[in-house]
């Protein structure tokens, strides 16, 4: 099996029709369980946008998935399926959280760069096995990737339990000390988790639409990504443009652990990365892994999972239903995508008639 | 068992949007004749062949078989009235045997309903030695050869009852003697009174095989003639409906300076096959070197070996008086001087799913014409893109659009704009008229000449023998990965390099 990856643009008909769908075979589905779909929607929009307080919450859980989307986006656009964001969250929540607890005495101004500089170097180090692994052996990248999230997970509980384990603690929780005052990123709305993450990651998603509209490195990698062989055979080293795509991709996972960290938690804990990773992949296939599209995407996912939050706090209804909404979307918007991640050509009639009947 | 049928086009139109893909085509085909449907790119033959097999529905007119109005809803009901069409993609499954291929719309089965696989083969055997069709009814078929999974696809849709057999551009797979045994194939079908509708943009095969000639152009009938009243010259007239005009003229160039000097090159491929067997040549400033042969003897091992795209090669390659090393990749070798229009277009000539913009600037972004040192500025990469864009008559409204919108005459177009724009001294062409039309193919060879007039040499790679006898100045005959003869097209004949091509070496060779 193949799993060069071609994004293949989604029109904003196909996106909102995947969602209206979604909604409504969850409804069939609240409406199985003994519940009025009406009320649960209402609970969960309620929960995403009914307050400060939820839209805050939304926000919150949009902005790791700013971070993770666009590793994802900018990996898929250039030709390589990075399924290793988890891992490299993982090292580089870490990393920072090392830094911030090893250098207390250091004013923030030094801190905080350091901390971020700490996480992007983890993550390219955790990202860069898969695809030497590939590029020199032949091997698929995905398959290393997936592995290296779980050694990732396992070695940073590893780590956290044996060297860097909170003081006072048994080990009931895996998670370290917290990190120095100073470091914490500061809060944009006072009283929620929203923090000056966001910045930071609208900045990422901002130098991300950079890098394809302005510079030189982004038309090579787009172009990898749409026909390699032609990027080769024009002159752009294409190996050496997927290492720095993957290299990329792999620091802004990182650092999106980092910011999770040094925004929202102030410690690392275990398991903290959660569905951020596959959200992330999600939201990018979502918003066509475009800079914006992505933006909107971790918007969307960011939305659901706050609302879905709620319904599971205030009504009798599991979160496991929004789960299934949001995978039903994804199933209904990507039925396209899916297929051009497996480079299925035969599932695509439409395409190839367009072509024939182009050339004709 | 003959069932004759006449079937009958009347007044048929089809509008796509804006574009009237066909206005109001006449055409009558009767039993036992082999008609040839032509016309350029964009013509409408292939819309046309698609309402009779049933795909598109007309907008206008009607089809008549045997006097009566048919309505054929899906290629299903084409079938079951006898019409048959072979893709030019074929539509064979790779992983299934060429029986189960033949039997998929119609299962030979057994009594209790599973497939008999061993009735099925005997009825593949017998049906090929009935048509002389031979082909091996339990190899995969990705197992044969293109050729004979033309005639699979034949056989199909004769197992499936045809007595029409429409044929998109079927010699394009093939070589020089698959198309004989093809069109003898061909003939024994016309005599056994079967008809057969030739799609094809190649003048030689439909004056040597059709017996009619209906010519489209814009989607309107142009000409409708027997082919053994007309010529050449005037079918390619009513094809691109005005005069040809003549070639551009060759101007006296400096010669004496080497561009390309090529020693000893060996390459043997993954399957262990030697490629390309000790090749030495040298091309000169101001010419126009044409190298002839069969597809598949080594045309393509030889160009990959020159642009970089294959680098465990021995010998040595010298572009522009600097030397190349194998380790050199494809940038570098630009940098050096070389361009090329390479012979697969969609898979490596262009980035379709890509914008023109982007296919353009690929040859151009690395200088600082429109780039620093880390940017690309893209306002001055549109208008470049503009000004070639124009400058070579590419057809097309707004450059961003995906480079998938432009047929196949303008995309080669395209690509010789960018590979032109560095003015590379020396010009690799590769098949550069393959499935182009007749006004480009006229287009990108008066480019070429031009190219060589300015004083840069270029290399001419084609299966067409034609195509190299009218550009180059001196031809190569390439055969099993060597050189084995060389030839002054002013003074060679057709069949002299044609007999160098299959291989029968002169005796007074002057290699």
């Amino acid at each position: 099996m193949n799993f060069t990856y071609r994004p293949v643009p989604i029109s904003a008909k196909t996106a909102i029709m995947a969602v209206i769908s979604g909604l409504l075979f969850g409804a069939v589905l609240i409406f199985a369980t003994g519940n009025n779909p009406v009320i649960i929607y209402a609970a969960l929009i309620r929960g995403a946008c009914g307050s400060l307080f939820a839209i805050a919450s939304s926000i919150r859980w949009s902005i790791p998935l700013i971070f993770t989307g666009t590793a994802a986006a900018i990996a898929f656009k250039g030709g390589v399926f990075n399924m290793g964001v988890e891992g490299q969250m993982y090292v580089g929540g870490l990393a920072a959280a090392i830094v911030g607890i090893t250098w207390q005495d250091l004013p923030g101004f030094l801190l905080i760069p350091m901390m971020l500089i700490a996480s992007m170097i983890a993550g390219l180090i955790w990202a860069l096995p898969p695809i030497l692994a590939k590029l020199y052996y032949g091997s698929s990248e995905v398959v290393p990737c997936m592995m290296l999230n779980y050694i990732a997970m396992y070695l940073t509980d590893y780590l956290v339990h044996n060297v860097f384990l909170a003081g006072g603690n048994r080990g009931a929780t895996i998670k370290t000390d917290m990190i120095a005052e100073q470091s914490r990123l500061t809060k944009l709305i006072p009283g929620s988790s929203v923090s000056t993450a966001l910045l930071i990651g609208l900045a990422i998603v901002l130098i991300y639409q950079l890098i394809i509209r302005k510079t030189k490195f982004g038309y090579e990698f787009e172009i990898c990504g749409i026909n390699p062989r032609f990027a080769r055979y024009g002159g752009v080293d294409v190996n050496k443009t997927r290492i720095g795509v993957i290299l990329l991709s792999g620091a802004i996972a990182g650092l999106g652990g980092a910011t999770e960290i040094m925004g929202v938690r102030y410690c690392f804990e275990s398991r903290f990365v959660g569905d951020f990773a596959t959200n992330g992949i999600l939201a990018a296939l979502l918003g066509s892994c475009s800079p914006a599209g992505t933006l909107l995407g971790a918007a969307f996912m960011g939305f659901l999972k706050a609302g879905s939050l709620t319904v599971e706090r205030t009504t009798s209804v599991s979160r496991a239903v929004a789960v299934v909404i949001q995978c039903t979307i994804i199933c209904f918007v990507s039925a396209k995508s899916f297929a051009s991640i497996l480079d299925l050509k035969a599932f695509r009639p439409g395409k190839g008639l367009a072509k024939e009947g182009k050339t004709e | 068992m003959i069932i004759i049928k006449q079937i009958e086009m009347r007044k048929i139109t089809k509008t796509f949007g804006n574009l009237t893909a066909n206005s109001e085509v006449d055409f009558l085909v009767e039993p036992g004749k082999i008609y040839g449907l032509i016309g350029e790119n964009g013509a409408g033959k292939t819309t046309l062949m698609r309402m009779l097999y049933g795909m598109y529905e007309p907008d206008g007119g009607e089809i008549l078989i045997d006097g009566k109005p048919v309505q054929l809803k899906s290629p299903k009901d084409a079938i079951d009235a006898g019409i048959g069409m072979v893709h030019q993609h074929f539509a064979l499954v790779p992983t299934l045997t060429v029986t189960q291929n033949m039997i998929l719309g119609r299962p030979i089965q057994k009594k209790n309903k599973l497939l008999d696989i061993k009735k099925a083969e005997q009825m593949v055997e017998a049906l090929g030695k009935e048509y002389k069709l031979e082909v091996p009814p339990k190899a995969l078929i990705k197992d044969i050869p293109v050729s004979i999974q033309q005639r699979v696809e034949i056989l199909k849709a004769l197992y499936l009852g045809a007595d029409l057999l429409i044929m998109d551009e079927p010699t394009a797979v093939l070589t020089p003697q698959e198309i004989v045994k093809l069109f003898q194939t061909l003939v024994e079908l016309r005599n056994a009174g079967k008809s057969i509708i030739l799609i094809t943009h190649k003048l030689n095969e439909i004056m040597q095989i059709t017996d009619e000639i209906l010519v489209l152009r814009l989607g309107k009938v142009t000409g409708h003639v027997l082919t053994s009243e007309t010529d050449e010259r005037r079918i390619a007239e009513m094809m691109v409906g005005r005069q040809l005009n003549p070639q551009k003229a060759k101007k006296t160039t400096d010669q004496s300076k080497i561009a390309l000097e090529v020693t000893d090159l060996e390459y043997i491929d993954k399957w262990g096959v030697r490629a390309v067997d000790h090749i030495s040549f040298s091309l000169h400033k101001g010419e126009i070197l044409g190298i002839a042969g069969v597809q598949g003897n080594g045309q393509s091992e030889l160009i990959d070996i020159l642009t970089g795209m294959v680098n465990n090669y021995s010998g040595s390659v010298c572009i522009d008086g600097k030397p190349v090393t194998p380790s050199m990749g494809t940038r570098i070798r630009r940098e050096y001087g070389l361009g090329c229009i390479p012979e697969d277009r969609q898979l490596t000539g262009a980035a379709v799913g890509g914008t023109i913009l982007a296919n353009f600037i690929m040859s151009g972004y690395r200088t600082d014409d429109f780039s620093g040192k880390w940017m690309i500025h893209y306002k001055k990469a549109r208008e470049r893109t503009w000004e070639y864009v124009k400058r070579f008559t590419v057809k097309t409204d707004d450059i961003m659009n995906d480079a998938l919108s432009l047929s196949g005459g303008n995309l080669q177009k395209l690509i010789v704009a960018r590979e032109l724009y560095l003015k590379p001294s020396v010009l690799i062409a590769a098949q550069p008229s393959r499935g182009v039309d007749i006004g480009a193919t006229e287009y990108i060879h008066d480019t070429l000449i031009e190219h060589r007039n300015q004083g840069n040499a270029v290399l001419l790679v084609s299966n067409e023998l034609s195509e190299i006898m009218t550009v180059s100045d001196r031809i190569l005959v390439i055969y099993n990965g060597r050189f084995v003869g060389e030839a002054d097209p002013k003074t060679a004949t057709e069949e002299e390099i044609g007999l160098l091509m299959a291989g029968i070496e002169r005796r007074d060779s002057r290699l």
